[in-house]
């Protein structure tokens, strides 16, 4: 039935049409993976300014991964597991970051978190400042990437039967326990997926992050200054770079969080 | 196995509980159920039963009313302190813990666990995790867990629907046992008359969150209250006639009762208090199927009290170790039968062949 189903022409029809667009995905990073020569990516490995900027980059994005998992896994269990009055407008707000242009996220941040914004100045009178900071690159990272964790955590408490944190709790286990015990392992899969795209929206954002925090540079304003200031050549390398790095890294989350089914014994069940 | 699991239980008070899930709302519940004795409540889906158990249970508030356990209020009590054993209607196991873990939480945390190992036969699989098991072993974990740390009260939603049919019986035999030696006090739940029948000491019929009838097991179900509660109780027969005649003149007096002006059966037995058949009345006439005896054709009856009703075979079919008869009564209703297999060849019926079904006039019973 299936070997049948695969051989159809509605598949090939559709393996071809999905072809192109995994051409498209693919041929631009295979372009720039291709482009540098082995001595440019030595070159740019060896410039600090964009040693830096990946350091930087990699530590803010760990930085808001870290806060989204403290800030959304909370929000994201209360959204899949209640239902109250104006659940759809805060589902509204958590997807706002995902629908306004990023640009429009950093002016909006500013106004905000700068030295004169409504949160930024008292802030500022206890030492916490955004402008141009480690922090105002975590806080911008943070504001786009937080809707990916929130969503996909969301997504995986919704997986888990409730009967089965009934179950613990009529068991005589009280709700800390019980999410601590049964909920988040459960959800883990979900969890470690949203905190990966949280990751991964973070380390790539340009726009939010220009307007808040030029300098200290992170990878993607210092792969734009050089090309804007060296040209193609030296971004390009750059640019691979913290691709390399950056898909590294990935490859790393990816196996940390795939689902695990845990291993009994090998002796198969009998009815 | 007795001394390590059963412990002193206390009864179920029920009293005007109002349950429900949004704007479904239930009718005010009054229910005793004593310590130890197990109360089966029988009804379709959507009749409420899964919400009254989540809210004995805590899960769901209570609307109204209170629920005690001995003198222990649980009303707003949170699950954990209730102090409940709940078997869902899926097993609702941790899946990424062994069996054992699955036991061992909260309540089995310090508890002898070996009686039910041993009763539910699930020693070796105490390191496995639940995706290995099959059906029939997972419920028999859900029960276990239920049971551990003996809880005073059992709350058990539809134990058997996620189990294969063939499996049923071996659990629902182990189960009676259990709740009469762990005789802890028991609220069941189900759709299917046989296990409330086999295993409630009280059994309750629930509709549209109303309790229509609670009782004694043999009493509701050879009494059904009315006619609603008599379908949910799988009663077979159930002949709608009209009141023919009053005979007066004979004793005691007899009520012919009929269809389509067609004399069926003459109704001897006292009359529910209050009521009095003139001709015309329409009464239902229910029997189960199991009282109803098949005879050769023109048999007559063996005794007093005995009614010999002529009828043909329409159709006949093996129920597990009996065959069920359909047939057709001289006036055009229908009737269903149990015959033993020695029985059935003794009579050696073809379909539309004649014969009489023999009735004992106590089994009969008249629902005004």
């Amino acid at each position: 039935m299936r070997r049948a189903a695969r051989g159809s022409p509605m598949f090939w029809v559709f393996w071809l049409i999905g072809a192109t667009l995994l051409a498209f995905i693919a041929l631009p990073l295979l372009a720039l993976l291709l482009h540098p020569t082995l001595r440019d990516l030595q070159h740019a490995a060896l410039t600090a300014d964009v040693r830096s900027a990946i350091v930087l980059s990699l530590a803010a994005a760990l930085t808001s991964t870290a806060l989204a998992a403290v800030f959304a896994v909370p929000l994201a269990y209360v959204l899949a597991r209640q239902r109250f009055r104006g659940k759809s407008a805060v589902e509204a707000l958590v997807d706002l970051p995902l629908t306004i242009p990023h640009t429009v996220a950093g002016i909006a941040l500013l106004l905000v978190f700068s030295r004169g914004g409504w949160l930024g100045a008292p802030l500022a009178r206890i030492g916490l400042e955004f402008w141009g900071t480690f922090a105002g690159i975590v806080l911008a990272m943070s504001y786009v990437g937080l809707p990916y964790a929130v969503n996909a955590a969301r997504g995986g408490f919704e997986a888990i039967d409730l009967r089965i944190e009934r179950a613990a709790r009529i068991q005589g286990a009280g709700p800390w326990e019980v999410f601590r015990r049964i909920t988040l392992p459960l959800a883990r899969q979900g969890i470690g997926t949203g905190l990966t795209l949280c990751f991964a929206r973070a380390i790539g954002e340009f726009a939010a992050v220009v307007l808040l925090a030029y300098y200290p540079m992170t990878a993607p304003i210092r792969i734009y200054d050089l090309f804007l200031q060296s040209g193609l050549r030296q971004s390009v390398a750059a640019a691979v770079l913290f691709l390399l790095v950056v898909l590294g890294l990935f490859w790393g989350l990816r196996l940390l969080t795939r689902r695990r089914r845990p291993l009994g014994p090998q002796q198969p069940a009998q009815p | 196995m007795k001394a390590a699991v059963a412990a002193p239980h206390e009864g179920l008070s029920v009293d005007g509980l109002v349950w429900g899930i949004g704007a479904w709302q239930s009718q005010p519940l009054h229910l005793r159920v004593p310590p130890g004795q197990t109360l089966a409540l029988l009804g379709h889906n959507g009749a409420g039963k899964t919400a009254l158990l989540d809210t004995l249970a805590g899960f769901l508030p209570a609307r109204a009313g209170s629920i005690h356990l001995g003198r222990r209020e649980l009303t707003t009590l949170p699950p954990e302190h209730r102090g409940i054993g709940y078997m869902f209607q899926n097993d609702a196991l941790f899946p990424h813990w062994t069996v054992e873990r699955n036991l061992r939480l909260g309540r089995g945390a310090r508890a002898d666990l070996d009686p039910l190992l041993d009763v539910l036969d699930l020693r070796r699989w105490l390191r496995h995790y639940p995706h290995q098991l099959s059906g029939g072993q997972r419920q028999r974990v859900a029960l276990a867990r239920a049971l551990v740390g003996a809880p005073d009260l059992l709350l058990l939603d539809e134990p058997f629907s996620a189990i294969d049919p063939e499996a049923r019986p071996a659990l629902r035999q182990t189960l009676a046992e259990l709740l009469r030696t762990a005789a802890a006090t028991t609220v069941l739940v189900t759709h299917d008359a046989r296990d409330a029948q086999r295993l409630g000491d009280l059994v309750g019929v629930l509709d549209s969150g109303r309790l229509l009838q609670c009782g004694a097991t043999q009493a509701v179900f050879d009494r059904p209250a009315d006619l609603r509660t008599a379908r949910l109780l799988g009663v077979d027969n159930l002949w709608p006639l009209q009141v023919l005649a009053a005979v007066r003149t004979q004793q005691p007096p007899a009520i012919v009762l009929g269809h389509d002006a067609c004399p069926v059966l003459d109704w001897t037995q006292p009359l529910p208090a209050n009521v009095a058949l003139r001709p015309g009345d329409r009464v239902v006439v229910m029997v189960r199927a199991e009282h109803v005896q098949p005879l050769p054709a023109a048999s007559r009856p063996a005794a007093d009290g005995m009614l010999a009703l002529p009828a043909k075979l329409t159709a006949a079919r093996l129920e597990g170790p009996l065959w069920r008869l359909h047939c057709e009564l001289a006036c055009g209703l229908n009737a269903q039968a149990y015959a033993l297999p020695a029985q059935w060849r003794e009579l050696a019926l073809a379909l539309g062949a004649p014969l009489t079904l023999g009735l004992r006039r106590q089994d009969l019973h008249l629902l005004v």
